[in-house]
């Protein structure tokens, strides 16, 4: 069972058990990818540490462009949504209203006509015969009394 | 701010330590680069390494141990104040302009101290993996392998468990090597 590089990790940082300091001393295999580990991290850290620094360069990426136009996108669309709800505005109409025409709407007599309205004998008698407790219009009714059968 | 800085030079820190200046003179570029790492920002690298120093400034006039290792107290001010620039000004990055390495600034192989060469190739190999790894692993990484901190103190100094600075670490290491692969 060979150490992972996790373990091997711990090691070289001065930090592994000592079961696996020991088995690092005795497997080839261990110490070779240890020995990797270990130029690998001295060479980035070398780099990092003392390398010439690379100076950035200013850019403006592709996802900001993106996320800009995504959000400008979205800014017009709201605003198109509200704009087409708004109620139009309604033009006040201009027309002439003569006296006549108030006084027509003002002083209407349809209704006053109505009540005014003689109320017909045959409802009357019918009202009387319903309070007697009769059948209105009973004797009057020529098909009352035959046999229709 | 650097006017302020340069005529606190020739304060002394205490009555038989370092002076300011010494200190200054001493931990001014190891901070700056700190600090750039860190940040990824050489602007705001410099931004944030004079408040480390006016920190440094401000700490040096109260009484102090005499025994006070000012490298580490300088290195843990530096990267707390990298994070809280990182967390303040967020908006502030996304909307500038962004900053991409580049690529012709690293022109030419480099030997290291032990007198390896590290070809041109390589170094922007690992700038670039570097520059995009987690502010966390960045952190550890730079705390544990460019400081030469241990686990302890770099869970300490960050105020995590050693469990999560190693896993930070592995995972760190794991994307430099693979750049380093990568690499023509």
């Amino acid at each position: 069972m060979h150490l992972g590089d996790r373990t091997l990790l711990d090691v070289l940082g001065g930090e592994g058990s000592p079961a696996e300091r020991a088995h690092l001393d005795s497997c080839v295999v261990c110490a070779t990818h240890s020995a990797r580990l270990a130029r690998d991290l001295d060479r980035v850290s070398n780099v990092l540490r003392d390398g010439p620094l690379p100076r950035p360069v200013a850019r403006i990426s592709g996802k900001r462009w993106a996320s800009l136009a995504a959000a400008a996108t979205a800014a017009m669309l709201l605003l198109w949504g509200l704009w087409s709800r708004t109620p139009p505005v309604q033009v006040a109409r201009t027309s002439h209203l003569s006296l006549r025409d108030v006084s027509a709407a003002v002083f209407a007599t349809d209704e006053v006509e109505q009540l005014a309205k003689p109320v017909r004998s045959a409802e009357v008698a019918a009202l009387e015969a319903a309070l007697r407790g009769e059948w209105p219009g009973a004797r009057h009714d020529p098909w009352l009394g035959q046999d229709t059968d | 701010m650097a006017g302020l800085l340069s005529m606190a030079h020739g304060v002394r820190v205490e009555s038989s330590g370092p002076s300011y200046d010494d200190l200054y003179r001493a931990h001014r570029v190891r901070v700056i680069r700190l600090c750039r790492m860190l940040l990824g920002d050489p602007d705001e690298a410099e931004d944030v390494g004079q408040d480390v120093f006016l920190k440094l400034l401000h700490a040096s006039q109260q009484p102090r141990d005499r025994e006070m290792s000012w490298g580490p107290w300088l290195t843990r001010v530096a990267v707390h104040a990298c994070r809280d620039r990182r967390r303040s000004r967020w908006w502030r990055r996304w909307w500038s302009v962004s900053k991409v390495l580049d690529e012709d600034a690293v022109a030419s192989p480099w030997r290291t101290p032990e007198g390896e060469v590290v070809s041109a190739d390589q170094q922007r190999c690992i700038w670039r993996a570097f520059d995009r790894l987690a502010p966390r692993q960045r952190e550890v990484f730079v705390l544990r392998h460019i400081e030469g901190w241990s686990t302890q103190e770099v869970a300490e100094a960050l105020g995590v468990e050693t469990g999560s600075v190693k896993r930070h670490l592995f995972r760190a290491v794991r994307h430099l090597r693979m750049a380093l692969t990568e690499a023509p």
